[in-house]
């Protein structure tokens, strides 16, 4: 396989299954760090640039769960690829804010920054969002903040006009080798990728800790990462990312997923992670498969030429086991395309970049002050991601009180079978999902009083 | 700014696993103990030792010297030899010539154990008599006598968790054989002579066959002061047995798996207040969770005593404490060092008798706060203390008693988010305990074209001890910055250290840098005096003076002369804290050169639906002498109040029968930037401190324990939505305790 690492093309026979930031430092690039080798630091973080036309889109990402193979073709900078003659803004204000005391964590940082400095509207998107998915443990972060901020205003009135790429050359940001990147991206044959193996989604679960697959065939490169809707309906590829998911127009048309997606992990993770990964993980407490139960969600399971279509609720059987045939592959996933109230609630330990102790969610529409069809999920309270069938059964027709609030939650206790764990005790997670059913009450409709 | 700072933002910094691999170097697998006690009666290793690159695999019977790695109590075995104490203890090491054969070979390794039975509750550990080493009591004036005379009494317990290290570097090792069998040991640690002397004694060798050299390590808020050893000797026994460099880096969940934390403490009290809210007596049994061996337990059960009372004056004290044996991991060293866990009982005490006497918690704490000459339990008087001063500066500053009333008009609006507030004062001993161990060396090197090195015992951490020592080095030659480049650290340079910890390192290793650094120009003006002949002369700014009048002699032709005169430009230092002593029978004397001080107000919002909080904003006055540098000493407020805050909130060690469960950073939450909180930070004028260098003060841990300030933060905000059940007093004040507070339910 061959990509562009830093400012040259690479030739590597290493299987396309090994972790790209062992492979980065075994090649001598030891600017990125492993911190946990799970995604959850931020310290091995690298840039992953992507043609798109004639421009290269970068992304920050986590190379410790990224497999090789996703970087075929690809631009992979690492701190040693961003590096100018002396310190880029960047660096230098982290220096002068004392955004910097081990030292360990801060190339990952400097990615998390240069990706965002790349990418994002500087006047909209606040910089805090940029290092949401960087653990350091020395600071305290106030002054990496200040940094950041800093940084940001040196560019505050950038011009963009010859492409972000090129503004930040000019401004110092980026190494002139940049700017010939998207020529060299063209002229690269790629090999076509494997077509036997283990496929794999986004990888950010299944290469944690160094595991790896054999032959990994990636599905995001077979053209299952689109979302797209017709009349009746928004359809989600199942190698669809979750912030493409996020920020989908479709989506944000109906609903704020943008917002309730915003504690879905960290940006990173989201760029990687697919909803298919996480709902055939079949994890109890996957974000989006809670979500996609709740929008009443169905799934399309692909096998050789034909497919069969099925609710999303009914494909989880027991704790991590599905109703998927040999060879299947789930394909995408579907929701009516029609405007309904949709609450999203997590609670987590940390509220950002945590897996949730308990998360719901809850869609319904409303006809004179009437709940109409019905549906809400819980995760972590059972062997399986929940659909909570009484409960949203009670709900049907029902007028909004404070009384059909509590017995709805009452309703859907009696469907959970919560176990002790490290994300909570089973007495927990019975209290918190009913302060979440609370809370998609309180949240949809503020001046209803739940007496609590 | 720290000028040592930009390499690592070009990622350009060397730590221990970048440093090239050397030619045949191995790799090593530790086996360890999935149990928490038992005998070991059956161990197979045949078939680890036949697999594929494995090229030596060792138990402790191929342990040439010692197997031991206990310094204060010899009570732990590096690999455990009959019986293991906890899950995570090495029994076998696998050294191969790649990762993936090491680790292989090591799941061929079979074990049989004869299970014991195990303790993990330090009370019940404690009532069983499996003590480390008998309890110690500290006793000021009378207590019996006074509770008659209290107007207020309240007794309770109070339990604090541990908390994981997280340096984001996790323990490592590279060692290299040299000539004669001595070893060259890449290492990343907090204490470069007691691995030598630990690596020495389990070789059998002397401590001069082990060099141990350290450029920085990433982080180690005393994680890396005893145990980063064991991976240290590992390393050292496969390179004593194959001739070839052997490396090991713990990965993240190894890491968290078989190294020790802080230690968890319950604790029980009674204090009592006279009707004004003065306290009048004080008494309490801790009980601290060592885990399986002695490590630094009993030195820091040490410092828990030395600050039960925090920054306050109590008359009368009767304080125990106990170090408990039970079947976890041994636990370590860790910022704050046995002191936060006192100091949150202390602060725990004066919510519980702010409730039942309705004085508020503010003015109970003003009210109590050290005056001048006040004496600890422990003997001493406090001198120059700033504890009122930044107490009011800080109410001031943050406005302490608007923001009670805003608050107040807030949480009348809003229905489910509430807002509370406290106050967190300080008050830390600075040296270390051991009286001992406070004494420091450096050697200053000025080689002839003016450029210089400086080697002391410090132990750059992020912590800026590096930057701090070139700063007195520039200072005390009177000479720019740039010309001076700290050495790694190493021990045939610099012998004998201390570990960097205690908040030491610049007060230690920067006078004895003062020191050498004055020997130097001390030989340098004799120079400059014979050649200028008749006068005063003097050296600034890298200029010789003649009677205070700039000469042609600069420092480079200054350095040249001394030279070619034949003088030497090198200098040792030496230097040891003075008139600080400790009477272990009495419990009493001076063990602080002189205490830090400091005042935090941190305000916090609690969701009473979801049961989540945030630490919204912390305002601190901190008495930091007259800083060596004000971005180094903020960024160690800064750090060290979040890493406090990380503690007493989300930080939650888990374990299910001796087992961590929460053994990733995915399920062990440290704070990330958003949880971090706003921080202000002002620091004190005119507080030059007589008793460190250059009138500096340390800050490595005190800052730690502003932290605390959140806990009562979010209990203030808790209690505003419901005050009608008895707080329990135990930390960390996770989401689901707070939402179990909250609501009843069955």
């Amino acid at each position: 396989m061959k990509f562009i690492l830093n400012r040259k093309i690479v030739e590597t026979s290493e299987s396309l299954g090994i972790h790209t930031l062992d492979f980065l430092r075994k090649m001598g690039l030891t600017g990125p760090k492993e911190g946990c080798h799970e995604g959850d630091c931020g310290a091995c973080m690298v840039l992953v640039g992507i043609l798109q036309g004639d421009e290269v889109k970068y992304k920050a990402m986590n190379s410790c769960i990224l497999p090789l193979g996703k970087i075929e073709g690809k631009h992979v900078v690492t701190i040693e690829g961003i590096n100018i003659e002396g310190l880029n803004p960047v660096q230098q204000a982290l220096c002068d804010e004392g955004g910097v005391q081990c030292g360990y964590c801060t190339p990952g940082f400097v990615i998390a920054l240069m990706s965002y400095f790349m990418n994002e509207d500087l006047k909209d998107t606040p910089v805090i969002t940029a290092v949401e998915g960087n653990i350091c443990r020395c600071t305290g972060y106030n002054s990496i903040l200040r940094a950041a901020e800093i940084a940001s205003s040196t560019i505050s009135d950038l011009d963009d006009s010859k492409g972000r790429i090129n503004a930040l050359i000019e401004a110092n940001f980026l190494p002139n080798y940049f700017s010939e990147i998207p020529e060299k991206m063209k002229a690269m044959k790629v090999h076509p990728q494997l077509k036997k193996g283990t496929f794999v989604a986004g990888g950010t679960d299944l290469f944690i800790n160094r595991q790896t697959v054999e032959n990994p065939v990636f599905l995001s490169e077979l053209g299952f990462d689109k979302i797209w809707s017709d009349d009746d309906y928004i359809y989600v590829g199942s190698a669809a990312d979750i912030e493409s998911i996020r920020t989908s127009d479709e989506l944000n048309a109906l609903f704020e997923t943008a917002q309730h997606f915003s504690r879905v992990s960290t940006l990173p993770i989201r760029q990687q992670a697919t909803i298919g990964g996480n709902v055939v993980n079949a994890s109890p407490i996957g974000d989006l498969t809670i979500y996609f139960l709740a929008l009443d969600a169905d799934i399309s399971l692909k096998l050789n030429g034909s497919n069969r279509i099925m609710k999303l609720k009914d494909f989880f059987k027991g704790y991590k086991i599905l109703d998927l045939k040999d060879g299947e592959i789930l394909e995408w996933f579907r929701i009516k395309k029609e405007k309904k109230l949709l609450s999203f609630e997590k609670v987590a330990k940390r509220m950002y970049m945590d897996i949730a102790s308990v998360n719901s969610a809850l869609s319904f529409k409303i006809e004179d002050n009437i709940i109409k069809d019905p549906h809400l999920s819980g995760g972590g309270l059972a062997p399986i991601p929940l659909y909570l069938e009484k409960a949203s059964e009670y709900l049907q027709n029902k007028k909004i009180s404070s009384e059909v609030v509590k017995e709805a939650a009452r309703i859907a206790d009696t469907e959970v079978s919560p176990i002790d764990d490290v994300r909570g005790s089973a007495k927990y997670k019975r209290l918190l999902l009913r302060q979440l059913i609370y809370a998609h009450f309180v949240e949809l409709f503020p001046e209803l009083e739940v007496s609590l | 700014m720290n000028d040592l700072i930009p390499p690592h933002t070009r990622g350009e910094s060397i730590f221990v696993d970048d440093i090239p691999e050397p030619k045949n170097m191995l790799h090593v697998a530790v086996f360890i103990s999935n149990i928490p006690h038992g005998k070991i009666i059956n161990l197979n290793i045949g078939e680890a030792e036949k697999y594929e690159g494995v090229v030596k695999v060792i138990t402790a019977k191929d342990i040439p010297g010692e197997n031991q790695l206990g310094r204060i109590i010899q009570d732990e075995e590096l690999i455990a030899e009959e019986k293991v104490d906890f899950i995570g203890q090495p029994i076998v090491v696998v050294y191969a010539k790649t990762k993936e054969q090491a680790n292989k070979a090591k799941d061929l390794i079979s074990v049989e154990f004869d299970e014991l039975p195990a303790i993990f509750d330090p009370r019940e550990a404690a009532k069983k008599g499996a003590l480390i080493a008998p309890s110690r009591t500290f006793t000021l004036g009378d207590v019996d006598s006074t509770w008659d005379s209290c107007e207020t009494i309240v007794e309770g317990r109070v339990d604090s968790g541990g908390q994981e290290h997280v340096y984001m570097e996790t323990q490592g090792c590279l060692a290299i054989p040299e000539e004669d069998g001595r070893l060259l040991l890449y290492s990343a640690t907090q204490n470069p002579s007691t691995v030598q002397s630990t690596v020495s004694d389990i070789l059998d060798y002397d401590m001069n066959k082990i060099e141990v050299d350290v450029k920085r390590i990433g982080g180690g808020f005393g994680g890396k002061e005893d145990q980063a050893t064991a991976w240290a000797a590992i390393c050292a026994l496969g390179s004593y047995y194959t001739k070839q460099p052997v490396k090991l880096v713990l990965d993240r969940h190894e890491d968290m798996i078989v190294t020790g934390k802080r230690h968890p403490y319950s604790t029980d009290y009674k204090l009592g207040l006279d009707k004004d809210g003065k306290i009048l007596a004080f008494t309490a049994d801790y009980y601290q969770d060592a885990g399986a061996a002695a490590d630094l337990s009993t030195a820091i059960l040490g410092r828990t005593l030395f600050h039960v009372t925090n920054a306050y004056f109590i008359p009368n004290v009767r304080v125990t404490a106990y170090s408990c044996k039970t079947n976890i991991v041994p636990n370590t060293a860790m910022r704050g060092f046995g002191a936060p866990q006192a100091m949150f009982v202390i602060e725990c005490i004066l919510s519980h008798a702010s409730e039942v006497s309705s004085i508020p918690v503010s003015v109970l704490q003003e009210k109590n706060l050290l005056n001048e000459g006040d004496q600890f339990p422990y003997g001493m008087q406090v001198e120059k203390t700033t504890a009122r001063r930044s107490f009011s500066q800080v109410i001031e500053d943050s406005r302490f008693h608007d923001l009670v009333k805003e608050q107040e008009e807030f949480n009348k609006e809003s229905r489910f988010i509430k807002k509370g507030i406290s106050i967190m004062p300080i008050c830390f001993g600075i040296s270390f305990t051991a009286t001992h161990m406070n004494q420091a060396g450096a050697l200053v090197n000025v080689y002839w074209d003016g450029s210089v090195g400086v080697s002391t015992g410090a132990i750059e951490m992020g912590q800026g001890v590096n930057m701090k020592i070139k700063t007195i080095a520039a200072r005390a030659l009177s000479i720019k910055p740039e010309r001076i480049r700290i050495e790694s650290t190493n021990t045939t340079r610099v012998i004998n250290t201390s570990p960097t910890s205690a908040s030491t390192g610049a007060d230690l290793n920067g006078k004895a840098t003062e020191i050498a650094c004055k020997k130097i120009i001390e030989r340098l003006l004799n120079v400059a005096a014979e050649k200028l002949g008749q006068g005063v002369v003097s050296f600034e700014n890298e200029i010789v003076l003649l009677n205070g009048k700039k000469t042609e002699l600069t420092w480079e032709n200054l350095v040249w002369s001394a030279y070619l005169s034949r003088v030497n430009l090198a200098a040792q230092a030496f230097y040891a804290t003075p008139g600080i002593y400790f009477d272990s029978e009495k419990e009493k004397g001076k063990p602080f050169a002189y205490h830090a001080f400091g005042t935090a107000v941190t305000e916090a919002s609690v969701d009473c639906l979801r049961g989540t909080y945030t630490i919204d904003k912390v305002h601190v006055v901190h008495d930091a002498g007259r800083s060596l540098n004000y971005l180094i000493d903020l960024g160690q407020v800064e750090g060290g109040l979040v890493q406090g805050i990380g503690w007493l909130t989300l930080e939650e060690l888990q374990y299910e029968n001796g087992k961590l469960i929460s053994d990733s950073l995915a399920t062990y939450k440290v704070p990330d930037i958003h949880f971090a909180p706003e921080i202000t930070v002002k620091f004190l004028e005119d507080v030059d401190n007589p008793y460190a260098v250059m009138k500096s003060k340390a800050i490595g841990e005190p800052p730690f324990m502003y932290g605390i300030g959140s806990y009562f933060a979010i209990k203030d905000a808790a209690q505003k939505f419901r005050n009608d059940k008895d707080w329990s007093y135990s930390a960390p004040l996770t989401p689901e305790k707070l939402l179990l507070y909250l609501y009843d339910i069955e």
